[in-house]
């Protein structure tokens, strides 16, 4: 069933349709391990999928990080050499780096993206009625098409990430030497002096989550794509503000986790 | 090249990168937190452990030798600090080590310093022994003790200020004792007079300290009188003696005022010659008589020397005189 089908609401237009694209991606995430865990396995597109986010988002992923990382140390010098911290912009720029700023960039970048792509891309063979042909050619369009994809950006997300802190670490060494002339072998044991287990790990986690919900909402919209153009351009619209949001509020529910659990 | 192995290739560096770099943060982190050093445990406990935390780095004499395991309430007051340190470092550890919490820095980390024991027992640290601590300096006391410094400086400052404008300000008593030579002179002389009497006083103090040793020696009266427990015997009879001649002269002094007071009252000879005037001038003329009479007995023993009777007695008399001075001059 879908909204407004018949012009009855349950409470409004707006209301029911929020709660209709919410069980939509409740739907659609339980098809795709229902349908993904079973044979035959398209390890071909995953791997192509693969390809074209990480490969292709990796330039702009890590020049983002690069700058971010530069930016974040630049900006921070100052107020910490007035209450004199300076010492301490390795370890603020690491612990910074890793625990929010690398993840939640690259998931941010990846959501505008790559959720814009899959989500046109699939929305554009809705409207084509390429899937309708996949379905009568006998491939089984949600697994080739959708499950491939949510998986590569499960996969791709947490490897871009560890790029993305890489750089960003790099980016803000190279800050940090603008005004200071510090060591890289120092930079990098002061960076790894002040990072904890607890830091990484959840940062780690979560991005697996940011790339399952990129995938899932751009693979959601797009395949549930109406309207014609109109609509695939709209899905794509939908699905990287509804991405933006959920990457968000991951974040937000992983960093209340840590801190309840001590770790912060 | 197929296109699509090209993109294989490329797919599988990059991804193998990524978990290389993955893989080698890890280990870094690791080797950080002493994750792959062997360690032992040890514990120390304080009363407060505001900014410790797991992971926390703990140094020996400013070198990390290990991180902090947990951190836990053992009762109202006493916090429970358990560290790991490295198997390396144990044999630098002693039993009588004292732990205490300090931050890297003003604004650093919190950590905990390891400083070896004043006894220096020279026994190894065991496994799970509980470290002696000092409780952390309070940075809300500091602050307080720095609000207080503050405060005094302040006023110190202001009479700073007062003493330095007294020196300014012109024909002021200050500035008089900082610009007037002569009286920088004077004080010159004085500190020159001073320190003379300093030399005169040390002789005397030598001296006195000399005078000293002799009495304590025994040597010379004084010593004898503080030393000398014979001498002090007779000194004490001495007393003694004076004190009964004393007691008799009171009592005879009190004889002499009964005396007095009688003579004074009484009508009796005495009382008649001290205060009777009429008596006084009855003697008084009799003394005048007597004088005349004995002037009259002169003249007549004058008269009868030249007698022709008694002229011979006289004589006789004149001779054996003559005769005694001549023996005693003999």
């Amino acid at each position: 069933m879908e909204p407004n089908q018949k012009n009855e609401t349950v409470f409004s237009k707006v209301i029911d349709e929020f709660f209709y694209g919410i069980a939509e991606l409740v739907q659609f995430s339980f098809k795709v391990f229902k349908i993904g865990i079973q044979p035959p396995y398209e390890f071909r597109e995953v791997w192509n999928q693969c390809y074209e986010i990480g490969i292709k988002s990796f330039i702009l992923v890590g020049t983002t990080a690069f700058i971010l990382g530069l930016v974040l140390v630049m900006q921070s010098r100052p107020t910490m050499v007035e209450f004199g911290a300076g010492a301490f912009l390795p370890a603020m720029s690491s612990i910074s780096i890793v625990r929010e700023i690398g993840p939640l960039v690259t998931a941010l970048i990846c959501a505008g993206k790559i959720g814009s792509g899959i989500s046109a891309e699939l929305g554009s063979m809705k409207v084509t009625e390429q899937i309708d042909a996949m379905e009568v050619s006998g491939t089984n369009p949600f697994k080739y098409l959708v499950a491939t994809r949510i998986i590569a950006t499960t996969l791709m997300i947490p490897i871009l990430t560890v790029y993305a802190d890489f750089i960003s670490l790099i980016g803000a060494f190279f800050g940090s030497n603008i005004k200071d002339n510090i060591n890289i072998n120092y930079y990098f044991n002061r960076v790894f002096e002040s990072l904890h287990y607890t830091d990484v790990i959840p940062s780690f986690t979560k991005t697996f989550f940011f790339g399952f919900t990129i995938g899932l909402v751009g693979c959601t919209k797009g395949y549930n794509s109406k309207k014609g153009t109109e609509g695939v351009g709209k899905a794509a619209n939908v699905s990287v503000v509804l991405s933006m949001v959920g990457v968000i509020v991951i974040d937000m529910v992983v960093t209340q986790i840590t801190s309840m659990m001590g770790y912060l | 090249m197929d296109s699509t192995i090209k993109k294989s290739i490329l797919l599988g560096f990059f991804v193998l990168i990524g978990i290389i770099l993955f893989i080698i943060g890890i280990f870094q982190i690791g080797a950080k937190n002493e994750m792959f050093e062997k360690t032992f445990p040890i514990t120390a406990k304080f009363t407060n452990a505001t900014g410790l935390k797991l992971g926390s780095n703990v140094r020996y004499n400013g070198v990390k030798v290990g991180i902090v395991k947990t951190v836990k309430l053992i009762n109202d007051t006493l916090v429970q600090v358990d560290m790991q340190i490295e198997e390396s470092k144990r044999s630098f550890i002693h039993k009588d080590a004292i732990a205490t919490i300090s931050s890297d820095g003003l604004m650093g980390d919190k950590l905990i310093s390891i400083i070896p024991g004043k006894n220096n027992t020279g026994q190894q640290i065991q496994n799970f022994d509980l470290l002696q601590t000092h409780n952390p300096l309070n940075t809300e006391e500091v602050l307080q003790t720095l609000s207080e410094s503050n405060e005094n400086i302040k006023v110190i400052t202001e009479n700073l200020k007062m003493v330095s404008t007294e020196l300014t300000t012109k024909n002021g008593p200050a500035q008089m004792l900082y610009k007037d030579t002569t009286l920088a002179k004077n004080l010159k002389q004085s500190f020159i007079n001073l320190d003379a009497i300093t030399g005169k006083v040390l002789i005397v103090s030598n001296t006195l300290e000399n005078i000293t040793m002799q009495i304590q020696n025994g040597d010379g009266a004084l010593g004898k009188i503080i030393n000398d427990t014979g001498f002090t015997n007779n000194l004490t009879n001495t007393f003694n003696k004076l004190n009964a001649t004393s007691n008799e002269l009171n009592r005879v002094s009190n004889g002499l005022s009964i005396f007095i007071e009688h003579a004074n009252t009484s009508k009796g000879a005495i009382n008649m010659l001290l205060a009777d005037t009429a008596f006084a001038a009855n003697v008084q003329q009799s003394m005048q008589n007597i004088k005349k009479a004995s002037i009259g007995l002169n003249q007549n023993m004058e008269a009868l020397k030249h007698n022709f009777l008694t002229r011979s007695y006289f004589r006789k008399q004149e001779k054996i005189n003559n005769k005694i001075k001549e023996s005693e001059n003999k």
